[in-house]
């Protein structure tokens, strides 16, 4: 009874985790939308969308034409610091928002904790409760901020609840609601907006948008979402497209596990089937009937899988929630249909692993099913054996080559290499075992029948390829994930640079706070002058592609980018023609250009904030894994100018002295403008874990991939057990004991991952050769490596899981009654 | 001298709470060199008491006694090295393992108790010569008749020189004609090597090949008739 309710756990979970992890994964974009687009709505009070001025700081509302916008309001919006370092030296940012006093009244009235909102006037504002108790702020505090590097003191006259314009504040960087007439006041102006939020009102923000600016009126205004989908899909894809990997490895294994089961559940029924068969039932009813039950089992996995997925996306949700650490975790829901595909999923899936045992029943004599007198020896033949041969000859082709096949059909390589194996594998043991039982036959007749079983026995050889699918997993798993991190390490110690400054913010002097910060770092002696390197990274559109344009002086970023080679080869040509040529050219990486279906010499449009110019395209490089491979590249001054970008991204340079001594001189010296610097270590840090997610997200499915594997050799070894019976009953009649029987099974197992290890070791230099085309092709240029202690810990854990999954075989098999098998009556 | 003896044997299960009695204080005393036949009707326990007296099974109370000693006083593997040299074993199904040769599955109790098999060479040869199946040596189960399978089965039991062959209904499954075959030769097993051989038949004619016949009726030993001529 036992026995059955584990399988029908097995089953169920089988099919339950493979539902799991395709809902995960056709959820998890939606998650991660919602997650943001919910913080960015209630952070504006509802609004959508943002629209701004295209050339002007300040504009007018009476210039604009409202069309696919609604319940707009205008405000005067402006970033400064906290004119206080604090203890721990972190910069921070406080926004001001210049809202209108009726605008305060309406959305916070009721949300006001202490004070009063008609005490809003002047130089006062109100803070969120959250952040008067981080700072230890009480009303009739002063801020001290400091705005375009003028100092102002706001009195504190109001503590709202941490919603509305306080939804998004973190310690280091929020928000206070000022009086708007204050605002107009400090920067001199009249019945104008710097920013309107609006919402669309159209079906969606798009829509929205795009009817806005397509009106001639609002030419000079710039709408935005306030989030961009287009930009968080591109940022996540590789996570997504490693979820779908994961699944195809988890679905295969499942597929195997499932077929097992199915098959040890026809073995236990073949009396009953044999029954029902002598009773005038037809074949093809009974096998209806099985395959109804599969879809039972798959409706039920598919409940429990909807059920973990949906506990997943809630645990996503909570892990990229911007607030999760105030305890703030985003709305989460779901979508209906992705539960229906995960049902459906679940029933075609376990329909399709059963469809195969369930088969067998045709090729049975009714006679034979009656007497269970069913025996379907193992098949290693030749077919498998060649086609293994060549499809492992294709996938070594694709590893060796260079061409760009190689990497464009690595997704065929990569099933090829795996398969392969897998078709080639039985008859490669059964060669190999029939020399080997030959050798051992005088020496060990454990050994000899351990052999000779694993050569002759489906559920056995069944085994090694469950074993050799999970080390190949587990394997390019751990290898891919440290690969990234070694990739991102060298990527980022191969820069020539010592520290980076970030968070250039715009003011209202003439002289932008770029150029500021140039010209205090270049009087610096302990700064490389030659080394300084401002260049912005501006996400947009080449053509219709959404991306990154990176705009620096060539030879400067030639000299900073060591990473992708600039300065050498092919790609050294390129940066020469660029520093000598002044028009309006860009270089682009090879995989943008292929995927702008364009050549070197074509002209592309780049548009960045709605402004549009066209670019002649001189050259392609390969952009290895910055930006994913995916950007452009333009002259530093085309960006200035042609986009009136005023404040670069980053300015990076090189220093004589200790990195952190350098640092400490640079924060000095940039704090006036809410500037931050960062060490060339501490980016690496931030760049490690800001990929920690998806490396840990793999190391999980590796683990689940084992725990599932074990568990699927258990229910093999179950199957092999009750397949045996009689047989293991006939060795304990001819004089086996029990303690050399045990031997046996223990020696059969060690040996299915002998054979596995055996295999997959050598054969994993090549699956990791075209993993790392496979990852090109994803957009993640990584070289896999295998390393050896990863490889050692994944086949020890895998060795002791097989060994513990031994266990419950040798209970059972002291179970078999000798009487019970060998006797007729 | 007695080879075999078996004292107050008996077997029974409880279904439910009622208890089902198999064998009933079963004494019985087989000499070396003796055939004897156990006949009765099905259910009469006389698979049973075979199983009993092998060591394949444990009796409810009561004791076997294999020269001299009770199967009661021995460890689990002594009961095994004793079932694969003392004691041969032939079922009706053959019991062959299917993935083995057929030279292999007679070694098979020379492989379990550790020995070198190229030491018992000849001895193979020459059971395969008294079975008369020296050119099959290399196939396998399947490719064997039901006759020539239950011949390699009692090489096999024949493989360590036994003093008892124990038989569960031998040629069962097997036509007439293989029958016979199967039956004269355990005749000559018996009067040949002097071995003794203790089957379970239905067969009134499978009986007579033996010296004594055993006659079963609810679960008791009811009458023993020697076999003349």
């Amino acid at each position: 009874m036992i026995e059955k309710k584990s399988r029908l756990f097995l089953l169920v979970f089988s099919i339950a985790i493979s539902t799991m992890l395709l809902v995960s994964s056709i959820g998890v974009l939606k998650v991660i939308l919602n997650s943001y687009s919910s913080a960015y709505t209630i952070g504006h009070e509802g609004a959508e969308i943002v629209i701004s001025s295209k050339n002007n700081m300040f504009f007018k509302e009476d210039d604009i034409n409202f069309l696919g916008v609604k319940d707009s309001v205008g405000e005067i919006d402006y970033t400064g610091i906290m004119s206080h370092e604090n203890e721990d030296n972190e910069m921070v940012y406080v926004t001001l928002r210049g809202k209108k006093l009726n605008q305060v009244e309406k959305n916070y009235n009721n949300k006001i904790i202490s004070g009063n909102i008609n005490d809003l006037e002047d130089k006062t504002c109100i803070i969120s409760q959250r952040i008067s108790e981080e700072h230890n702020l009480e009303l009739g505090d002063y801020l001290k901020i400091l705005i375009s590097r003028e100092e102002v003191e706001l009195k504190i006259v109001g503590i709202c609840g941490n919603t509305g314009a306080f939804y998004m504040d973190t310690s280091s960087k929020y928000s206070v609601i000022v009086n708007y007439t204050y605002m107009q006041e400090f920067f001199d102006v009249e019945d104008v907006y710097n920013v309107i939020f609006a919402k669309t009102s159209e079906d969606t923000i798009n829509e929205g948008i795009d009817l806005f600016q397509s009106v001639e009126d609002n030419k000079n205004f710039d709408a935005n979402p306030l989030y961009d989908d287009e930009a968080l899909s591109v940022e996540y894809a590789a996570f997504f497209i490693s979820m779908y990997a994961m699944l195809g490895f988890v679905m295969i294994m499942c597929f195997v596990i499932i077929y097992g089961a199915f098959n040890l559940v026809l073995n236990e029924r073949l009396p009953e089937i044999g029954t029902f068969l002598s009773q005038g039932a037809t074949k093809r009813k009974v096998k209806n009937l099985l395959y109804l039950e599969s879809v039972c089992y798959g409706f039920l996995g598919g409940l429990f899988g909807n059920l973990a997925g949906v506990v997943v996306l809630y645990i996503i949700n909570r892990k990229i929630s911007p607030l999760a650490e105030y305890g703030i975790i985003e709305k989460f829901s779901i979508d209906i249909i992705y539960l229906i595909i995960g049902l459906v999923f679940a029933m075609v899936l376990s329909f399709f692993a059963a469809a195969l045992p369930i088969r067998k029943i045709n090729r049975l004599s009714v006679k034979d099913i009656i007497l269970n007198n069913f025996y379907v020896p193992v098949k290693t033949g030749w077919a498998g054996f060649f086609i293994g041969i060549g499809m492992i000859a294709i996938a070594m082709v694709g590893a060796i080559s260079n061409g760009k096949w190689t990497v464009d059909f690595s997704y065929i390589t990569s099933v090829f290499v795996i398969v392969g194996i897998v078709l080639l594998a039985s008859k490669l043991i059964d060669l190999i075992t029939r020399k080997i039982c030959g050798l051992v036959k005088e020496r060990s007749s454990i050994l000899f029948l351990a052999f000779n079983n694993i050569r002759t026995s489906r559920v056995l050889m069944a085994n090694i390829i469950l074993i050799i699918i999970t080390l190949f997993s587990s394997i390019s798993i751990n290898a891919v994930s440290k690969s990234i991190i070694d990739t991102i390490n060298s990527a980022y110690y191969n820069l020539e640079y010592n520290i980076a400054i970030n968070n250039i913010l715009p003011n209202t002097d003439d002289k932008s706070t770029t150029d500021s910060i140039l010209e205090k770092i270049e009087n610096q002696d302990f700064i490389i002058k030659e080394s300084i390197n401002p260049f912005y990274k501006i996400n947009g559109h080449v053509d219709q592609v959404n991306t990154y344009t990176i705009a620096a002086y060539p030879d400067r970023f030639q000299k900073y980018m060591a990473y992708l080679q600039l300065d050498t080869g092919e790609n050294k040509k390129v940066f020469d023609e660029f520093t000598k040529e002044k028009s309006p050219q860009l270089v682009v990486t090879e995989k943008l250009l292929d995927k702008l279906d364009k050549k070197v010499g074509d002209t592309v449009t780049i548009k960045i904030n709605d402004i549009e110019n066209d670019f002649k395209i001189i050259g392609a490089i390969d952009g290895k894994m910055y930006f994913s491979g995916l950007f452009a590249f333009i002259h530093y001054d085309h960006m200035k100018e042609s986009y009136g970008l005023e404040e670069t991204s980053t300015i990076t340079f090189q220093v004589t002295t200790e990195d952190d001594k350098a640092k400490i001189e640079i924060d000095k010296l940039i704090y006036e403008y809410g500037a931050t610097s960062i060490t060339k270590t501490e980016e690496v840090a931030s760049q490690i874990s800001a990929t920690e997610t998806l490396c840990q997200s793999l190391i999980l499915f590796s683990n689940l991939i084992i725990i599932i594997a074990v568990l699927g050799v258990v229910n093999n070894m179950l199957v092999g057990l009750f397949q045996r019976k009689r047989e293991l009953a006939l060795l304990s009649s001819v004089g086996m004991s029990n303690n050399t029987r045990n031997r046996m099974l223990m020696t059969e197992s060690v040996l299915t991952v002998f054979w596995a290890i055996v295999i997959v070791v050598p054969y994993s230099f090549l699956v990791v050769k075209i993993i790392s085309k496979f990852m090109k092709w994803i957009g993640m240029p990584v070289d896999v490596k295998l390393y050896p202690n990863s490889v050692m810990l994944t086949i020890l854990i895998t060795v002791i899981g097989i060994i513990l999954a031994t266990i419950p075989i040798f209970i059972k098999s002291r179970k078999i009654s000798i009487i019970d098998e060998m006797r007729y009556e | 001298m007695n080879l075999i003896s078996a004292k107050k044997l008996r077997k029974s299960y409880f279904i439910g709470k009622d208890e089902s009695i198999i064998l009933n204080d079963v004494d019985l005393e087989i000499s070396e060199g003796e055939f004897i036949s156990i006949m009765g009707p099905s259910g009469v326990g006389k698979s049973t008491l075979l199983y009993l007296l092998g060591g394949l099974d444990t009796p409810t109370s009561g004791e076997v006694i294999i020269s001299g000693k009770s199967f009661n006083d021995m460890k689990e593997k002594e009961v095994s090295k004793l079932r694969r040299s003392y004691m041969g074993f032939v079922f009706q199904f053959y019991n062959l393992v299917s993935n083995l040769s057929v030279e292999d599955n007679i070694m098979l109790p020379l492989m379990l108790d550790g020995k070198k098999i190229r030491n018992y060479k000849d001895r193979v040869d020459e059971l395969l010569c008294y079975i008369g199946m020296e050119d099959k040596r290399k196939l396998t189960p399947r490719e064997l008749s039901g006759g020539q399978q239950q011949r390699v089965a009692i090489a096999r039991a024949l493989v360590y020189d036994p003093e008892i062959l124990l038989l569960d209904e031998p040629i069962g499954n097997l036509d007439s004609k293989s029958g016979t075959e199967i039956m004269e030769l355990f005749q000559k097993i018996n009067l040949d090597m002097n071995k003794t051989i203790i089957q379970v038949t239905h067969s009134e004619q499978s009986a007579r090949y033996g010296t004594f016949i055993y006659r079963m009726l609810d679960g008791e030993i009811n009458s023993i008739e020697e076999v003349k001529g």
